[in-house]
């Protein structure tokens, strides 16, 4: 191809096996057979054809012009609310290329705003920023430090509020992490993504942004929430509490739900607010600080039935200083000792002396249930019991991942132990409740 | 008509359903039998922001935000891929291979490399916003009475989602079909062939597709598209043929629009005449004491109406664009794509709209003179703006032939229809991985390709089938049951009868012969073949299983005293009935018949009466 000059985007005619092809030059993508050329058809479709010897390729013509990203000036409208926004990624910030089909991310937050004209009606975007662009489960404490940096100082400068655009797949953890380090928080700080790609007419991230853009300009509703399709049809949103909130769905639009709470918020694309949950903090003009201190030697562990606990050593010896447990049930891990039958073989899968030994060592370590609903409880079985008399404490209604986030701020904050202890059972952003609403299973 | 002289040029687009067992590109399967709705999905869709300009983005907004998307959910044939919840899963090898069979038989070359494309949909009948397409086969041709008819592509693609309905804004769609493996086959410009010709090589191809046995029968599981063209006209699409034998008629129908169109064309610049002046007003004042009922019901329903004045015009409206049609019903259906409920106007019996003062007081404020015709159209909103397209729309096919688009309904009617704006963009399906298709595959595939369907009417027709029933029991969703119980050897001739005009008898009295299956047929040609019963007794005996599927044929001929007569019971009637004083050789036939009823053979009774006469 270097030799004929070819370029992506040329005008050619391949003559193959007596037959004759002329069409233009596609980029290969990734997968597929590397020896294939790509053509784009005249009318529209692309084949691709096994580069063999006996391939002829001729130049035709000059390139089309590979497309470019459609980009919006967000025309500022006098009298709407100022909010900020930043875009760190995911599928929302990405774009097909029509010509190509080949996948790029976005550049800038203009781009992202191309997508929704609408949000010109809604909010001013006083600032549009892209700190990084990242896949959401690529991202590390590094991207949530400077990120609740980014926050703070956009709410401080008098934005009424922040949205951030990010990957759906860990979204819930950057949401509880900017939870605990926006001290003082007052405004709201919404985080929305998209399950489908922009390139499509059925883009849900259309109405999240609709709906973040209400929530950040509107609500009185000073928390970091995530925002997203409430069902799978396009009729409204809900603003989940960034510490209450998982996505428990591959694929689905509304694959975020709020556990073990009610979502704070109902809000709709035509603007109106309902207010499910008056637990949170009303609007103010107070100013944020971002305590970003955050301790990344944590881990987060899952016990099962025939795990094998050493695994927890290895933590230990790589100097690990948290340790949150996806137990079962209550807060169970194995023990071996419930069966009427105790034999060798089964305390063989005991967790209790590696927890004992990890907190011998100064290792926290919290309980929390891979059923993920629900609260831990250290007393109502003699199992639950032995963790609690090895040093492991009860991470009431927290869910596992936020947990770990919380264990890692909290960790960054105090090297005691005890201090540490406290301060996991203390409520900082909402991610314990004392009592559990009858209502918030499955909602 | 001389259609070479025309210089009739059409190509034809054939969308025919595979029947295969799960979809394109998930495991719902494509049966759409199921009835029962038990979900509903609300949708809104969005135009995208890339390659239309700020006008289309502009329309689309307005389109699509007062269009809200309701799809049913239907079990088993649909999932989560349907409902645009669920990346696509693999392509569709079973629906691949019937499509390279089908690329095969129709001579195309296939890519190397198959890709899957989106292709962007703006009507809601994709929850996506896109179609999933591929071409599967270039370049290829289908032998027709000496010539080579061009084959231009192939595609295998998903079938869209049903419309239930649309009100108000909101449209409803049955997810059912939505996914369901369809081959898209699209001819060059046929040029040199007539209409009939045109509608049967669209036949012949449908037979090739049927003749895979792996598409589906009945009536929307194909559709063809056949786009026209003639010397004086422009290419008009004349789109969503479900019954092929209305194909000849609608091109026939076309063909005299567009000659009519030209000839009213010359005619009006003959008189001098090459644009309509824009001349309308709103008439409501001047209709306050109308004794008509239909402008009394325009004006009580709010509307505005307004007079257009088209000046030399008189008498062209009702001049027939094609037989059954007038230019004044085809410019009504035009405004009806708009909303607009109908037009009246000065060609018509205005007397029998009690509407004849009117029209005078109107002609008087618009000084429109009796060469002048006079249209009114009631508009509800966008006050004028209707009327001012009418305008428009007269102006350009005066000035010259213009391309359109047109629906084609029973009988070959062909009414205006208003395409959807937005580009149809087609980009990678980035979702799917791009298919190899190695040529030791097409090899393999091109020794199982089906035998031709025009062996299998040689063959029929050896049967002694006539021409006619030959074919349409070739086309009957009953071909392979006819085929499996001439192995049986049942009368050909009988069966094929049977399956064909009996059935379609039946259909026509509302009797529900879906109930029939096959034991049911043959339990009855075996009754035939062992003659317990003639065959005239058939259509009785097949309404009465139609509607008692759970019975036996014996408990039917019974109930229905259809037995066979034996010889010595048909003798003694017939020497009974011709033992009358007097009674003439016909008569006397008919007597038995009218006795005999079903029981005996009729070439048997004409004998046994002669002879004992």
């Amino acid at each position: 191809m270097k030799s004929k000059k070819l370029k992506i985007g040329d005008r050619v005619k391949v003559l193959k096996d007596g037959k004759e092809f002329q069409g233009f030059l596609m980029p290969r993508i990734e997968i597929g057979d590397l020896n294939s050329l790509v053509i784009k058809l005249d009318n529209g479709y692309n084949i691709g054809l096994k580069y063999e010897k006996r391939l002829k390729i001729q130049k035709m013509g000059q390139g089309i012009k590979l497309g470019s990203i459609p980009s919006k000036k967000f025309s500022r409208k006098p009298g709407l609310p100022s909010v900020s926004l930043i875009a760190t990624g995911g599928t929302i910030g990405t774009h097909v290329d029509y010509k190509t089909g080949g996948v790029f991310m976005v550049r800038t937050p203009e781009e992202i705003v191309a997508t929704t004209p609408e949000l010109e009606n809604i909010v001013n975007m006083k600032t549009m920023l892209r700190p990084f662009t990242v896949a959401s489960e690529d991202m590390n404490h590094k991207h949530w430090q400077e990120l609740a940096e980014l926050v703070a100082k956009e709410l401080n400068k008098g934005a009424r509020g922040v949205m951030v655009t990010h990957g759906t797949d860990t979204l819930h953890f950057t949401s509880a992490a900017l939870s605990f380090m926006l001290k003082n928080l007052t405004k709201p700080v919404a985080l929305v993504g998209a399950q489908r790609s922009p390139d499509r007419g059925s883009f849900d991230g259309v109405m999240n942004l609709i709906c973040g853009s209400y929530f950040t300009g509107y609500s009185n509703i000073g928390e970091v929430c995530v925002v997203m399709h409430g069902t799978t049809n396009d009729d409204f949103c809900f603003a989940h509490r960034g510490t209450k909130v998982r996505k428990m769905h591959t694929s689905r639009r509304d694959a975020f739900r709020s556990i073990n709470e009610i979502p704070l918020a109902k809000i709709w694309p035509n603007g109106k607010i309902e207010i499910g949950n008056e637990n949170y903090r009303r609007f103010d003009e107070k100013k944020v600080v971002a305590d970003t201190k955050f301790e990344p030697k944590v881990a987060l562990v899952k016990s099962y039935p025939g795990s094998d606990p050493e695994i927890l050593d290895w933590y230990v010896h790589k100097g690990f200083k948290g340790i949150v447990i996806e137990g079962s049930g209550l807060g169970h891990v194995p023990t071996g000792e419930s069966g009427v039958k105790i034999g060798e073989f089964d305390q063989k899968f005991s967790w209790i002396p590696q927890i004992k030994k990890a907190v011998e060592n100064g290792v926290v370590v919290v309980m929390t249930s891979q059923t993920l609903y629900g609260r831990v409880h250290p007393f109502v079985y003699r199992n639950l019991r032995l963790v609690y008399e090895a040093g492991g404490i009860y991470g009431e209604d927290m869910l596992p991942e936020v947990a770990y986030i919380k264990l890692g701020h909290v960790l960054g904050h105090t090297k005691d132990v005890e201090k540490a202890k406290q301060m996991m059972l203390m409520n900082l952003a909402g991610e314990i409740n004392k009592e559990t609403d009858p209502r918030s299973f499955l909602v | 008509m001389d259609y070479k002289k025309l210089g009739l040029k059409a190509g034809i687009e054939i969308h025919q359903q595979l029947d295969t067992r799960y979809k394109l590109f998930c495991k719902s399967s494509s049966g759409m039998r199921e009835k029962e709705v038990v979900g509903l999905i609300r949708r809104k869709q969005h135009p995208v922001a890339g390659e239309l300009g700020t006008v289309d983005i502009a329309m689309m907004h307005e389109m699509m935000r007062d269009r809200t998307f309701h799809y049913q959910l239907f079990p088993h044939e649909s999932c989560l891929v349907e409902t645009d919840e669920e990346p696509p899963h693999e392509l569709n090898l079973e629906a691949l291979e019937v499509a390279l069979k089908i690329a095969l038989m129709l001579n195309c070359t296939v890519p190397d490399e198959l890709q899957v494309m989106r292709k962007s949909i703006t009507d809601g009948s994709n929850t996506s916003a896109f179609q999933r397409t591929i071409v599967v086969g270039l370049d290829g041709f289908l032998k027709y009475r000496g010539k080579k008819v061009e084959i231009t592509y192939i595609n295998l693609e998903e079938d869209a989602a049903a419309i239930v309905g649309e009100e108000n804004g909101n449209v409803t769609y049955r997810l059912s079909r939505l996914g369901v493996p369809l081959i898209e086959i699209g001819t060059g410009l046929l040029q040199g062939f007539s209409p009939d010709e045109i509608q049967d090589i669209a036949f012949n191809i449908g037979m090739l597709l049927r003749s895979t046995g792996k598409v589906k029968r009945g009536i929307g599981t194909i559709r063809q598209d056949v786009n026209v063209s003639i010397k004086v006209g422009e290419r008009t699409e004349l789109k969503g043929m479900q019954d092929l034998w209305t194909m000849s008629k609608a091109i026939q129908n076309e063909v005299t629009r567009q000659l009519t169109m030209n000839d009213i064309r010359s005619e009006m610049r003959r008189k001098g005449v090459r644009r309509i002046r824009e001349n309308l007003m709103e008439v409501n004042s001047l209709l306050s004491n109308t004794h008509s009922k239909i402008l009394r019901q325009m004006l009580d329903s709010g509307a505005s109406v307004f007079a257009i004045k088209l000046n030399v015009f008189a008498g062209m409206l009702k001049r027939e664009v094609y037989p059954g049609k007038t230019l004044g019903k085809d410019l009504a259906e035009y405004v009806s794509a708009f909303g607009v409920k109908g037009i009246l106007h000065s060609d018509e019996d205005l007397a029998k709209y009690a509407a004849v003062e009117d029209f005078q007081r109107i002609r008087e404020h618009l000084h429109a003179g009796h060469k002048d015709a006079v249209v009114l159209i009631g508009e509800h909103k966008d006050k004028g703006k209707v009327s001012k397209l009418l305008i428009e729309r007269i102006n350009a096919f005066l000035e010259k032939p213009e391309r359109e688009t047109r629906a084609v309904g029973d009988d070959g009617h062909i009414r205006f229809n208003r395409p959807l704006p937005g580009a149809q963009r087609l980009y990678p399906e980035t979702d799917v991985i791009p298919l190899s298709i190695s040529k030791e595959w097409l090899k393999k595939l091109k020794k199982e390709l089906p035998e031709p369907w025009t062996k299998k009417l040689e063959k029929f027709k050896k049967m002694k089938l006539s021409d006619d029933l030959a074919k349409q029991i070739l086309r009957s969703e009953h071909m392979e049951t006819f085929e499996k119980f001439v192995k049986k050897r049942f009368q050909p001739i009988v069966m094929a009868n049977v399956f064909t005009n009996t059935l379609k008898d039946l259909q026509r009295q509302n009797v529900d012969v879906s109930n029939l299956t096959e034991k049911h047929f043959e339990e009855v040609f075996h009754s035939v073949s062992s003659k317990k019963v003639m065959k005239e007794a058939l259509p009785e005996i097949l309404k009465y299983l139609a509607e008692h599927p759970a019975d036996s044929v014996s408990v039917s001929i019974s109930k229905l005293n259809l037995k066979a007569l034996s010889k010595t019971e048909l003798v003694k009637i017939v020497k009974e009935v011709v033992s009358q004083p007097n009674i003439q050789f016909d008569k006397a036939v008919g007597l038995v018949m009218s006795q005999v009823r079903g029981r005996a053979d009729p070439q048997e009774v004409i004998r046994l009466v002669k002879k004992f006469k």
